[in-house]
């Protein structure tokens, strides 16, 4: 049964599709949203409620909303937005697919799935084609244009009329310029609170608990949002363990190498066999 | 005949090691978990509110270390419940595992502003967020310093063969000059300086500054201290975040053996590492450099070259595969030499199930083999031979981590080393036990 829902949400999704087909759910709103199907009028979307490809949604002053694909692909969409699902292509068993979206007005946030692992998720504006992938990105229309920030992942890629601009360092900004540093907590957290509203935590309010603290704050190095890691100290830590391996191969280590045997204060005597024999020097480091 | 004994006896320990450690369980357990975070998906996808399905998703995502649908589904969360200080708690350090400090840290600044959080709570938010602090500082100092006791069985360095040749003649040994055991003092101490160069891809200048020092009560033969210097730029090869790394960089090093200061070496080189997938990296590094013996005037040029691949079923345990090629041209033909060896290490971290231990401990093993073939005979020894050794090293630790980045290390390090002129055979047990602080 579950892939048998599986495939129904990996059917190839296209523009000018005969039929209406469903590729993701409203999974949450505050307190309002509207989509427009292909063709159809518009409608007031809730939650748990479908919506199709190349559906229109578009959020009022004061809504906000979150859509949840097939691929865990999930889609924050900021009061005062307006997106187009274009495309969705999601095939469960290859674990591999497609996904682009417009972003008409105002802003997102997408949290890339498993498709954006192996193929960019791609976010359109009337002058730029942001790619993202492997990651967590927000995306905001201003007067002057687009900008993107990389929560994190792998990178992100704008791509506008000065050419191709990609960025892979969390807190990213780039715009269709390119590169324009790390953001600012002041401006991460005015765009948080659009996407999210406002912060009002409530200490009464602790129950739940994913177990997320088994990540230490000691714990060195990050995870790729596809389980990569990288660890530096692994190409210094290696077949020479450290310079202390050097101890064991320097000058007169395992053997008593020419410089001993020629000291004058080792007296060599032939005895009558023709055998030389060292006497024993008590010789240290100090006398050589 | 002890010594092969010793051999056999450490690689068996290092096989048996490798194969306790609970992959299979570890591989099942894993399917298991991605089997409940799939049906807890498509739970969530029926019904968007399912709080039950949500919380078995993130749990799910978390424990196996995917922490972007866990992301995903605590952003949720926090839609639907606002006030939920357990799932913002979960969300921040989800952001903070995949290395998204900027909004890890947004949200740690949300949960500090709320009153009533248990001091246990509280603290930890700290904690998270001074490791974000340091870890997006534009230039940051970190590193280790321990110091601790040892004992070799061989800390004269000295072979035991009874024979000795001198000029192709073979001497016996007069008694009491080989191989004799002391107690001894250890130190180490390692800085690493990181820049942020601002780059859009993070980039770093990375400076490594270390020390080590072996000094025993009697035997100075083996007395060891070691400085070497690494400096330079980590330089991204693509666009992405894990992909491929270049690093040129320029080393120095200075070596003193029993008491004498042996050799220094200045070196530039390129350092490579890429982690193509969540389970397999690889890396390499080439050194050329120009090596000054104090002890004589044979000066002259080295070169080192590393290769390894690192496998990574879990995060917890790594196993490293390396292959080593030296050179070393710096002395006259007789001592100039070839080193190609090879090296398997493995690593585990597990939870020592005390509550005050703030990271895992580890468990290290590794064995190691080297070819060393010296270029010409040596006259003064034999001028029908070159001199070829064989060394192999095993050895394993166990780092105990505790509070405020304390840590004690045990290790026991064996080396044995197999010549075609036996008064350059010997072998050496060095146990040692220190106490170090991560800064």
């Amino acid at each position: 049964m579950r892939k048998f829902g599986f495939l129904l949400a990996g059917l190839i999704m296209t523009m000018g599709s005969a039929h209406a087909q469903q590729i993701g759910v409203v999974a949450s709103l505050e307190p309002s949203i509207d989509g427009t199907p292909p063709g159809q009028a518009s409608r007031p979307l809730a939650v748990g409620v479908n919506v199709i490809a190349n559906e229109r949604i578009v959020s009022s002053p004061n809504g906000r909303g979150q859509l949840l694909f097939s691929d865990q692909t999930t889609l924050t969409i900021a009061p005062n937005s307006e997106v187009v699902l274009d495309t969705f292509v999601y095939d469960p068993d290859r674990d591999a697919g497609e996904i682009a979206v417009t972003l008409g007005k105002g802003a997102l946030r997408f949290i890339g799935g498993r498709i954006t692992k192996k193929t960019d998720g791609i976010i359109r504006t009337s002058n730029a084609t942001i790619g993202v992938r492997g990651g967590i990105v927000l995306v905001e229309l201003l007067a002057a244009g687009v900008r993107v920030i990389l929560l994190a992942g792998e990178y992100v890629c704008v791509e506008g009329g000065t050419g191709r601009h990609c960025a892979s360092r969390p807190g990213a900004i780039l715009t269709e310029e390119g590169y324009q540093g790390v953001i600012g907590p002041e401006v991460l957290a005015d765009l948080l609170r659009r996407l999210d509203g406002e912060d009002d935590p409530d200490p009464t309010q602790n129950r739940f608990s994913a177990g997320a603290e088994s990540v230490g704050p000691a714990e060195k190095g990050s995870l790729s949002t596809t389980g990569e890691e990288r660890e530096e100290i692994i190409v210094e830590n290696d077949i020479r363990e450290s310079i202390f391996d050097d101890r064991t191969i320097g000058r007169g280590a395992m053997g008593l190498e020419p410089e001993p045997v020629f000291d004058p204060e080792i007296t060599p005597q032939l005895r009558p066999m023709g055998i030389l024999v060292m006497e024993p020097t008590g010789c240290t480091a100090e006398c050589q | 005949m002890t010594r092969f004994v010793f051999n056999r006896l450490f690689l068996a320990g290092f096989a048996a090691f490798v194969s306790l450690l609970p992959l299979d369980a570890l591989a099942q357990a894993n399917g298991d978990l991605r089997a409940d975070r799939d049906a807890a998906l498509q739970r969530m996808i029926a019904d968007p509110t399912d709080r039950d399905a949500m919380l078995a998703h993130a749990s799910a995502s978390i424990r196996l270390r995917e922490f972007e649908p866990a992301v995903s589904t605590l952003e949720r969360v926090l839609d639907q419940y606002p006030g939920e200080v357990g799932a913002r708690l979960d969300l921040a350090i989800a952001y903070f595992a995949l290395g998204a400090y900027p909004v890890a840290d947004h949200h740690f600044a949300i949960l500090q502003d709320v009153s009533g959080l248990p001091s246990e709570t509280q603290r930890t938010i700290a904690q998270y967020r001074q490791a974000i602090a340091e870890r997006t500082a534009p230039s940051g100092f970190s590193g280790n310093v321990a110091v601790g006791v040892a004992y070799s069985t061989n800390a004269t360095l000295r072979s035991d063969s009874p024979t000795v040749f001198s000029l192709g003649v073979p001497l016996t040994r007069a008694p009491g000059v080989g191989s004799d055991g002391d107690v001894g003092g250890l130190v180490s101490a390692r800085v690493e300086h990181r820049y942020d160069m601002n780059s859009p891809n993070g980039d770093t200048w990375f400076t490594e500054l270390g020390f080590e020092a072996l000094h025993f009560v009697d035997k100075r033969d083996g007395d060891f201290d070691g400085i070497f210097l690494r400096t330079g730029p980590s330089l991204s090869l693509d666009q992405f975040a894990f992909g491929p790394k270049l690093r040129p960089f320029v080393e120095l090093d200075t070596i003193f053996t029993g008491g004498d200061w042996l050799y220094s070496t200045a070196g530039v080189g390129v350092q490579f590492s890429d982690t193509l997938t969540s389970d397999w990296s690889i890396y390499g590094s080439f050194r050329s450099g120009y090596r000054w013996h104090e002890l004589t005037d044979a000066d002259g040029p080295v070169q080192r070259a590393v290769a390894g691949v690192i496998y990574r079923p879990t995060r917890d345990f790594k196993i490293r595969l390396s292959g080593l090629a030296a050179l070393d041209n710096s002395q006259s033909d007789a001592v100039a030499n070839l080193e190609l060896g090879g090296r398997i290490g493995a690593d585990y971290d597990f939870d020592a199930g005390l509550a005050f231990a703030e990271r895992k401990w580890r468990v290290s093993a590794y064995g190691q083999i080297l070819d060393r073939s010296f270029l010409d005979p040596d006259a003064a020894v034999d001028p029908t031979r070159e001199r070829d050794d064989l060394d192999i090293r095993v050895g394993s630790s166990l780092t105990a981590h505790f509070v405020e980045g304390f840590y004690v290390k045990a290790a026991l390090d064996w080396l044995s080393r197999q010549s075609n002129i036996p008064q350059f055979e010997g072998d050496e047990l060095l146990i040692s036990l220190s106490v170090g602080l991560d800064f």
